[in-house]
């Protein structure tokens, strides 16, 4: 088989992985075939004329979800047939949509056969990557024109549905047709291909739920100009910038699904792995698109709130109070074989969640909403000081009890080896890294906004900043590892410091649980040659003994990581080392076309001088595309204080002056722009004011 | 014989008085297929808690239908609604919000452990 980049369409959890020639062929590598809500409902679906398969010549990107293949029969080695071509157009808008046209450039009729092999083996997104052994059954049905390929366990039923609009010979293993083309001459046939997930009398189970919505082609259009027009205006003279924020505000629109629960848009995480709801991404996402598309955040509010954890389930890692770890639509969840129908093996969500919370008013105005979910955020809250304070003693700790499929490490550092001692032990359970402190901090100086100004509980306020305050200053005195000037990457169960180097305390800034005299230090640690790539920060530092530049959590750079970094530098005054961060990214997505992936190798920038690709790296991912967008509100110094969105631009020399038009928020729509900065770096405003435009208009988001 | 889905909806006005506040009300009705015909409970969430009975206003809110075996599992917290939903051994129409909000009604799940206690008891 050819080695070839995948081509891959999305639209929002439903997705389509093929190679260049748009064939699918199952494989274990990489994920190829089309999947919908976690299950694969094509795994076989190749083209052939004549019995031969066609070659690429070349592939037409036309938007996320439409691509045109332009092929001719016979394998690349082969002699390539010119009396022959094929234009294969593929759509999954609404649903997959397959436009075959063979053009005969003869002088003479053609009679050809025309044929595409389809099979399923309706894999579950765990068990993509190994052999598939099905416990239900699988049946095939051949009608008039279509193909029925059926999935029973139990009551469990899943359907792919392929239908063809011209006459064509059906056989369990495929479709064939005959077309007979005049010369100079063309021949469209179609296809549709439906992906069913059958609840009661045959009616797909999302109908009742209000969650289906078979969008056209047309529409969908439609809503990408919708969801771009509202987005700001960018101007700047940076190529690279211009670039990676076209292609993060169309990721963020491709990565937006419907959940069964509302039926309103939800964000994705990233593809093809975690095409679904995850709590943490899904709040970072949010977090960071929250100045340029706030839309997002207020669904994905609603639905966490929906499904907050009530109960005890050890399987599931669910407490009164947590905020979702992820939700998977499959089979493995539907048959409590994997935990994720909701699962709850994060400890950082919850706090996070009300961090976004009390963000999303900030920006919007939107205090009914607030008002809302006033014992959701307060159970939330709850849970800090409760189920997430495992050993008692003040901090957030964590300790799966799934032990077959909770993560070992329930933050954003989950993989097994992802939070370490410097000299590569691994640390006993009961782990309460930092940033689940700061996390927790910033939530309850958060939650003591909202309890003042929305919920009129001044009481309950001041305890939580009492509490936030005696956190903060237990942490400085615990976490901070005083020969090294930095703050350790977290506490074992002991009390002793797991003392790797590591990016997390960047987070510990945008928290602002750092101490104002210790901030110098860990900026100089994070932009220090150990931690600061060139490009970005990496997780974990140069010369730690687990330190891989291709370590998925301990060397790799994450872009979502660094834009949150980057906004804690600026918080505590570091304009410039938030501004190498923000310049070090926006170079490094031109490497990517823009499209910055889940994360990318460690490698010193003079050593690689390009940005070395992560193996197996999501791509779009959203906390990606969001991080070219939080960088802009970092560099521009955007902040809505006060009811007005302020202004305090600190642009490098690299990035020049940029200006944003429409930035939506409580005040209507706000044009800002930023100059270069001439500011001497480690400056600090004692008080933000408005410095450039500052617009006050109708609230887009109703009353405040 | 045990009748866990009987006794659930018998106890669960007692059980649910001062429940977790929130924003969910209205009425679901549960049709439970038992050998015997289908069973009707509907549960109206108020205010003040809430109100079972065999007998309610339709169309309610939200409906949920399911067979005896599932509806065990359920009120005993050996499966969830939403993967039950998922295998289709549960199929609800209506508002799925105040579905979701009755799951704080269904029990932690069998042998299901605080895990304060093993923490601390370390």
């Amino acid at each position: 088989m050819r080695e070839a980049e995948p081509i891959t369409l999305l639209d929002g959890n439903r997705f389509v992985v093929s190679d260049d020639a748009g064939d699918i062929c199952s494989s274990y590598h990489f994920p190829s075939g089309l999947f919908s809500f976690d299950t694969r409902f094509l795994s076989t679906w190749i083209l052939s004329i004549n019995g031969e398969r066609l070659h690429p010549l070349s592939v037409d990107d036309l938007q996320y979800f439409e691509s045109r293949f332009f092929l001719a029969p016979g394998e690349p080695t082969h002699y390539i047939d010119a009396q022959l071509s094929v234009i294969r157009r593929r759509s999954i808008a609404g649903r997959f949509d397959e436009d075959l046209t063979v053009l005969n450039h003869r002088s003479e009729w053609v009679e050809l056969t025309v044929r595409i092999d389809i099979e399923n083996d309706f894999a579950d997104f765990s068990e993509i990557g190994e052999p598939v052994v099905k416990k239900g059954r699988i049946s095939v049905t051949t009608g008039e024109n279509q193909l029925r390929i059926s999935y029973a366990r139990e009551s469990f039923l899943r359907e792919t549905v392929i239908t063809a609009s011209d006459p064509v010979t059906v056989d369990p293993g495929g479709m064939t047709f005959h077309p007979r083309i005049a010369p100079h001459s063309s021949w469209t046939g179609t296809l549709t291909v439906d992906t069913l997930m059958l609840g009661g009398e045959d009616r797909d189970l999302r109908d009742s739920l209000s969650s289906r919505v078979n969008r056209t082609k047309a529409q969908t259009l439609a809503d990408l100009d919708d969801w771009i027009a509202r987005a700001p205006q960018l101007t700047s003279r940076s190529e690279a910038l211009n670039e990676a924020y076209e292609r993060s505000v169309i990721d963020l629109a491709a990565l937006r699904y419907r959940g069964l629960v509302s039926g309103e848009y939800l964000p994705a995480a990233g593809l093809p792995y975690y095409m679904t709801l995850f709590g943490r991404q899904g709040i970072i996402t949010c977090l960071q698109t929250l100045p340029f598309l706030p839309d997002l955040t207020r669904p994905t509010l609603r639905a966490l709130a929906a499904v907050q954890g009530t109960r005890l389930d050890d399987f599931r890692e669910e407490e009164p109070g947590k905020i979702l770890y992820q939700v998977r639509y499959g089979e493995s969840s539907a048959f409590d074989e994997l935990p994720h129908s909701l699962s709850y093996g994060a400890a950082d969500t919850t706090p996070l969640f009300v961090v976004l919370l009390d963000e999303y008013e900030r920006w919007t105005g939107d205090a009914d909403l607030v008002r809302q979910l006033r014992h959701v955020a307060r159970r939330a809250l709850d849970w800090i000081d409760t189920y997430g304070n495992l050993l008692g003693d003040g901090y957030v700790r964590y300790e799966p009890r799934n032990p077959h499929h909770g993560p070992v490490n329930q933050c954003w550092k989950e993989s097994p080896d992802g939070v370490s001692f410097a000299d590569g032990r691994l640390p006993g359970p009961y782990r309460a890294t930092c940033e689940l402190q700061g996390y927790a901090y910033d939530a309850k100086m958060r939650g003591a906004r909202l309890a003042r100004l929305f919920w009129g509980e001044p009481e309950y306020a001041d305890r939580l900043e009492r509490e936030a305050y005696d956190l903060k200053q237990r942490f400085n005195r615990d976490f901070w590892v005083e020969d090294g000037e930095y703050y350790a990457l977290g506490l074992d169960s002991n009390g002793a410091r797991i003392d790797a180097l590591a990016s997390n305390m960047g987070h510990l800034l945008w928290s602002g649980i750092v101490d104002e005299q210790r901030a110098a230090a860990v900026a100089r640690r994070l932009l220090g040659p150990e931690l600061f790539s060139g490009w970005g920060v990496r997780t974990l530092a140069a010369g730690q003994a687990r330190y891989n530049p291709v370590g998925y959590h301990v060397g790799s750079v994450w872009p979502a990581d660094n834009s949150l970094i980057a906004w804690g530098l600026r918080r505590y005054g570091f304009a410039e080392e938030a501004g190498r961060i923000a310049v070090g990214m926006f170079d490094a997505a031109r490497y990517f076309n823009g499209r910055l992936p889940e994360t990318f190798g460690g490698y010193d920038r003079a050593r690689t001088s390009f940005p070395v690709r992560y193996p197996s790296a999501c791509s779009p991912y959203g906390g990606s595309a969001g991080s070219i967008l939080l960088l802009m509100r970092v560099l521009l110094g955007m902040e809505p204080i006060g009811g007005r969105l302020t202004v305090d631009a600190a642009l490098p020399g690299a990035v020049g002056a940029i200006a944003l038009g429409g930035v939506p928020g409580r005040w209507g729509y706000a044009d800002v722009s930023g100059r270069l900065s001439s500011r001497p770096p480690g400056h600090r405003p004692l008080v933000a004011r408005p410095q450039d435009q500052n617009v006050r208009g109708s609230n887009p988001f109703g009353r405040a | 014989m045990a009748d866990p889905t009987g006794e659930f909806f018998e106890t669960l006005e007692e059980r649910g008085h001062g429940a977790l506040p929130g924003e969910a009300r209205g009425t679901v009705r549960f049709d439970v297929t038992r050998d015997t015909g289908t069973e009707h409970w509907y549960v109206d969430i108020h205010s003040d808690g809430i109100s079972v009975s065999h007998t309610g206003k339709d169309p309610a809110d939200s409906v949920v239908q399911t067979d005896r075996h599932t509806c065990d599992l359920l009120v005993t917290g050996a499966t969830t609604i939403v993967a039950a939903i998922l295998r289709n051994r549960v199929r609800v129409q209506g508002n799925l919000l105040l579905i979701l909000a009755f799951r704080q009604f269904f029990p932690d799940a069998p042998s299901a452990r605080d895990p304060r206690v093993a923490g601390r008891a370390r």
